[in-house]
C-alpha cells in the first residue's frame, strides 16, 4: 500500500478510516498466540500510540475535533513504520482501497510537516544532508559514495550493465562491508553488474517522516540514473531501499520504469538455481534469522534468505518465535534512530535479547539499517553475539 | 466543578506520570468509535490506565470526591459507543489489566483481568484441552466485558449460555466487592451462586454504570474427544427454528446457529478478499436467495465421545430431513461458500477467530445499526417476517441475518443487520433515519411478539417501560453510584 504524494486527510480517505473499530489487532500477531508486536504500542501504552490510534488521530482531524499541534507530532514520530498495521488491520485495509494505518501516520507527519510541526530536529539535517549531498547521513559527500568499492573495481565498473546493485546510502556510507560483499558475490558468479556513482537517497527516510516535497526530485534522479545504465534488473542489499523502489516509485513516478528488482537474497536464490554461484564452504555458526520490515511485512520477502541460510553447511539455524510476519521491529525505521535514538536502541535491545534466548552467537539480517541497530543494541548490551547481513556471510561460503 | 490541575496531580499520585494523561491528541483517540455519529465526539479530560484494581479504587475515589464522570474501557473495540466519554471524564483505560490470573482445569474456570482479549484467551485455554465461548466481537475484544454484556453468540450458547461465575467489583464509594464463592474470600471462584441473592447477575448489563469490574471468573469448557461441525440448509426459517430447537433440546449439539444466504455471502466476500459486494448481496429483494442458494444454513457444533458424536450427527440428519432440510456436506460448504467455511471452522471447531487480520467478526462492526432482539421459538418466526416487511420499506440492502438459540431454546436471539458505515454525511443521515427506525420497532416487537432488546441501546424511555423493576434498579444505583459518576452517557438512569 502507499500514500500518493497529493494525498491528504479528505472525504475519500475519512471514508475508510472511520471503519476503525479500535480493536487494537493493528498491535498483535496473526494467528493464535497474542503478542504485542507493535513497538509504539508496546512502549506508549496509550491506544494514540498505535496504528488504531493514529487512524483515530486522522479522524479527529478531519472531524475538526482537534487540531495539529506539538503532541500529534509527539505521537507519529515515534511510529517505526514497522508495518505490523498494515499486516494486521482487517478493518480499515478492508474497503481494499490501498491505505493502512501506517500510510495515514505517514500522511499525518507530511501534514505536521507543512504545518511546521514537524519533523524532529534530527529529520531536518537528513533533508539538508540530501539535498547537499544526496544522503540523509551527516559528514558524507556524494563523490565517496562508491568509496567503499576497492579501486581496481571502482575503475572498471562499466556505466551499462544487466544488473544494477542500488547500494543504498547505509551501505555505501555506514556498513561498506555488506556493500563489498555482495559485488564480491555478483563477480564470482559473473554477473555484468554495475554500482551507480550517481546513486542518490532513495527518499525512505523522507518519506517516512513526512518531508514529501523533495521525494519527486529523488525518485526522477534515481529512475533516470536507473535507467542511464540499461539494466534490467535491480539489486538491493537494503531492504527499506527496495521497499521504496519497488512498492513505492510506481505510484510517485509519473513515467514508466520497467526494471525487475530483487533483493540481494532472492537474486542469489536464482544464481544458485541458474548454477552461476554455489556454496562451497562450510561454516560454524549457530544462528538465528532477523525478518526486516521493509522486507517482509513491506513487500512479503520471507523465504528467500532462509532458502540461503539453510543451504549453509555447518549453520545450525534456529527461528526465533517472533517471525516472518510476525517478526518484531528492530527499532531503526521511521526515523526513528535518527530522531529518538534512545527509544529505537529500547525496541532493538529487546529484538537482541529475543535472539539472545536462542542460545545463538549470531543474529542474520538482511537490511544495513537493521544490522546497524541491532549491533548498537548488542554493544549496549555487552552481549555476545555477531550482527551480520546475510550477503557477508554468503561471501564467505561461495 | 473541580480544578483540573488539582484532579490530574492527584490522579498522578495513584498511577504515576506515564499512565495518566490530559494530553490533547491522546485523549482524541478515546473520543470516538466507529458508531459515533459525525462530528459527536464524546471528549474525555483525563485518560488514566490502571494496573492493579487498588489503583482503581484510587482512580474512582478521586472522581467520586470531584464527581467526575467516568468511562470504564476495557478494549476498546465496542461499535456502539458504550464506552465513549460523552460526557466528558476520565477514560479509566483498563487494557493494561491484561493478566489471566488462573485457569483452573479442575473447576473449568478461568480468572481473568478486563485487558484480556479473546485471542489471548482462547489460546492459552486451548493448551489445556479447553475452550472459551467465542462471541462475534471481535479476537481484540475483551472477554470480561462481552461476557458481561452477553454474548451475542458462543459455543455453547445452547446449554450454558452465561459465562460468567463470579466478579471482582471495585464501586465510587470504595467498596471492592467480590461474589460468588469468591465472597468468601477463599481461593475459589467457582460459583456464581451461594446462599445469598445472586450480586453477579446485577453488574451484568450493567454497562459500567455500577463500579468497574477487575476480575473475573469466566467458565471454560473441556473441548471433548471429537469435534464436528454439522451443516443443514433450509428453505424458510420456521423449519430452521424448528431445527434448533428440538437439537438443543434433545442434546444433539452444544450450539447451532442459523445464517442466512446473505450472511454467508458477507463471510465469503470479506475472507475471499472479493473487491466489491456481489451483486446479489445488492438486489433489491433480500429476502429471497438468488438461484442455487438455500434461504439460509444452520451451523452446529458437536463435541463429546466419537461414538456419541456420530450418533448425534445421524439424529440431526434424521431431524433435518423431517423439516423439510438438507444437510450440506463439507465440499458443498466449501464450494459454495469457502469463507464462510473457513470460518465456521475455525469458530466452532478450532474455538479461535479466524486469521484476525481477516476475521469476519472484526467487520461486524461495520454492521450499524443492527436491530438484536430475543424472543420465544414461535414468535421469533413472526419476528423475522416483521423484520423483512420493515426492511422492504426502510433498509437499503444489503441486510442480513443470524439467529441463534439460548438456555435450552427457551428463547431465540436474531440479529437483523445493515451493511453501512457511518462514515459520511449521506450515510450519517441513513443511521439517522435507521436509528428512528430501530426505536420505534423496538417498542413495536416487545408490544406485539414480547420481544425484548438484546441489549442496551442508550434509550432512556425503554428502561421506564419496567416499571418497578427500573425503580429498584435506580435506587440499587444510588447505593453504589449516588453521584452517577459512573459512564453515565449509556442513559439507564
Amino acid at each position: 500500500m502507499t500514500m500518493k504524494l497529493t494525498s491528504s486527510i479528505d472525504k475519500d480517505l475519512y471514508t475508510i478510516i472511520a471503519h476503525c473499530i479500535r480493536c487494537g489487532q493493528c498491535t498483535y500477531t496473526r494467528g493464535s498466540k497474542y503478542d504485542l508486536l507493535c513497538p509504539m504500542y508496546k512502549k506508549g501504552k496509550f491506544f494514540a500510540y498505535s496504528g488504531g490510534g493514529i487512524v483515530q488521530l486522522a479522524r479527529a482531524l478531519f472531524e475538526k475535533v482537534i487540531d495539529y499541534s506539538p503532541s500529534i507530532t509527539n505521537i507519529v514520530y515515534r511510529c517505526t513504520t514497522c508495518g505490523v498495521c498494515e499486516e494486521m488491520c482487517g478493518i480499515i485495509t478492508f474497503p481494499r482501497k490501498g491505505v493502512s494505518p501506517m500510510d495515514i501516520g505517514n500522511l499525518i507527519k507530511a501534514e505536521l510537516v507543512k504545518r511546521g510541526l514537524g519533523p524532529l530536529p534530527p529529520h531536518k539535517r537528513f533533508y539538508e544532508n540530501i539535498v547537499k549531498e544526496h544522503t540523509p547521513y551527516d559528514d558524507c559527500r556524494h563523490e565517496e559514495r562508491t568509496a567503499w568499492m576497492p579501486p581496481e573495481i571502482r575503475r572498471e565498473m562499466p556505466k551499462k550493465a544487466e544488473v544494477l546493485y542500488f547500494v543504498g546510502c547505509t551501505a555505501s556510507f555506514r556498513e561498506q562491508d555488506i556493500a563489498r560483499s555482495l559485488i564480491n558475490i555478483l563477480r564470482k558468479a559473473d554477473v555484468n553488474f554495475t554500482v551507480s556513482r550517481d546513486e542518490w537517497c532513495c527518499g525512505s527516510p523522507m518519506y517516512r517522516t513526512g518531508q514529501w516535497d523533495i521525494l519527486r526530485d529523488l525518485v526522477k534522479h534515481n529512475v533516470e540514473m536507473i535507467k542511464k545504465t540499461g539494466a534490467s534488473t535491480v539489486v538491493f542489499t537494503c531492504a527499506g531501499c527496495y521497499n521504496t523502489l519497488k512498492k513505492h516509485y510506481p505510484e510517485w513516478y509519473e513515467g514508466e520504469l520497467d526494471v525487475e528488482m530483487l533483493h540481494a537474497s532472492e537474486f542469489v536464490v536464482k544464481l544458485i538455481k541458474d548454477g552461476r554461484l554455489s556454496i562451497k564452504k562450510p561454516i560454524e555458526m549457530n544462528a538465528t534469522y532477523h525478518d526486516p520490515c521493509h522486507l517482509g511485512r513491506g513487500v512479503g520477502v520471507y523465504e528467500p534468505p532462509r532458502e540461503l541460510i539453510k543451504l549453509i553447511s555447518g549453520l545450525k539455524f534456529t527461528e526465533m518465535e517472533r517471525s516472518r510476519e510476525n517478526a518484531f521491529c528492530c527499532g531503526a525505521g521511521g526515523g526513528v534512530k535518527g530522531g529518538l535514538p534512545d527509544y529505537a536502541l529500547e525496541i532493538a535491545t529487546e529484538r537482541v535479547k529475543e535472539a539472545l534466548k536462542l542460545g545463538v552467537d549470531t543474529l542474520i539480517s538482511t537490511c544495513p539499517f537493521c544490522k546497524r541497530n541491532l549491533k548498537d543494541a548488542a554493544q549496549a548490551l555487552k552481549a555476545n553475539i555477531d550482527i551480520i547481513d546475510l550477503v557477508e556471510i554468503l561471501d564467505k561460503v561461495t | 466543578m473541580c480544578d483540573k490541575d488539582i484532579v490530574y496531580r492527584e490522579l498522578k499520585s495513584i498511577v504515576g506520570s506515564d499512565r495518566v494523561t490530559d494530553d490533547e491528541a491522546i485523549l482524541a483517540t478515546y473520543a470516538m468509535d466507529s458508531a459515533t455519529p459525525l462530528g459527536r465526539a464524546g471528549y474525555p479530560s483525563f485518560v488514566v490506565l490502571p494496573m492493579t484494581t487498588d489503583e482503581v479504587k484510587g482512580v474512582l475515589e478521586v472522581a467520586n470526591r470531584y464527581k467526575i464522570p467516568v468511562v470504564p474501557m476495557s478494549r476498546g473495540a465496542n461499535i456502539a459507543s458504550m464506552s465513549i466519554p460523552s460526557r466528558g471524564g476520565i477514560v479509566l483505560d483498563l487494557r493494561l489489566m491484561d493478566n489471566i490470573i488462573e485457569i483452573n482445569t479442575d473447576a473449568a474456570y478461568a480468572l481473568i483481568e478486563p485487558g484480556v482479549t479473546f485471542h489471548k484467551l482462547a489460546y492459552e485455554v486451548r493448551k489445556y484441552g479447553f475452550i472459551c465461548h467465542l462471541p462475534t466481537a471481535s479476537g481484540g475484544a475483551s472477554p470480561l466485558a462481552n461476557y458481561l454484556m452477553r454474548p451475542s453468540g458462543n459455543l455453547t450458547a445452547t446449554w450454558d449460555p452465561d459465562p460468567i461465575i463470579a466478579l471482582e467489583v471495585v464501586t465510587p464509594t470504595g467498596y471492592v466487592l467480590r461474589t460468588g464463592s469468591a465472597s468468601f474470600g477463599i481461593n475459589s471462584w467457582r460459583a456464581r451462586y451461594g446462599p445469598f441473592p445472586d450480586l453477579t447477575g446485577l453488574f451484568c448489563c450493567s454497562y459500567g454504570t455500577l463500579g468497574v469490574i477487575t476480575k473475573a471468573a469466566v467458565k471454560i469448557f473441556d473441548r471433548g474427544e471429537e469435534e464436528r461441525l454439522f451443516l443443514a440448509a433450509f428453505d424458510n426459517f420456521k423449519a430452521a427454528v424448528e431445527f434448533m430447537k428440538f437439537a438443543v433440546r434433545r442434546k444433539l449439539v452444544d450450539s447451532v446457529t442459523f445464517w442466512n444466504w446473505g450472511w454467508c455471502m458477507f463471510h465469503d466476500m470479506i475472507l475471499s478478499k472479493e473487491k466489491e459486494i456481489p451483486p446479489e448481496m445488492l438486489k433489491p429483494d433480500q429476502r429471497t436467495p438468488p438461484p442455487g442458494h438455500p434461504y439460509g444454513i444452520a451451523t452446529a457444533r458437536m463435541s463429546g465421545y466419537t461414538e456419541v458424536v456420530d450418533a448425534q450427527e445421524r439424529v440431526c440428519k434424521k431431524l433435518v430431513e423431517q423439516l423439510g432440510g438438507r444437510v450440506v456436506s463439507a465440499e458443498e460448504a466449501r464450494e459454495k461458500y469457502p469463507g464462510s467455511w473457513a470460518y465456521w471452522n475455525a469458530y466452532y471447531i478450532e474455538g479461535v477467530h479466524v486469521k484476525p487480520g481477516e476475521e469476519s467478526q472484526l467487520r461486524a462492526g461495520l454492521h450499524l445499526p443492527g436491530c438484536l432482539i430475543t424472543a420465544e421459538p414461535s414468535k421469533v418466526v413472526e419476528v423475522e417476517e416483521r423484520m423483512w416487511r420493515i426492511a422492504e420499506k426502510e433498509f437499503k440492502p444489503p441486510v442480513f441475518y443470524r439467529s441463534l438459540p439460548y438456555s435450552h431454546a427457551r428463547e431465540f436471539f436474531l440479529a437483523f443487520v445493515v451493511y453501512a458505515t457511518g462514515s459520511m454525511v449521506e450515510e450519517q443521515q441513513y443511521l439517522a433515519h435507521l436509528r428512528k427506525v430501530y426505536a420505534k420497532l423496538y417498542d413495536e416487537l416487545l408490544r406485539d411478539y414480547g420481544a425484548i432488546m438484546f441489549r442496551f441501546r442508550r434509550d432512556p424511555m425503554y428502561v421506564i417501560k419496567t416499571g418497578t423493576y427500573a425503580e429498584v434498579l435506580r435506587q440499587i444505583k444510588r447505593i453504589f453510584d449516588p453521584n452517577n459518576i459512573m459512564n453515565p452517557g449509556i442513559m439507564m438512569f
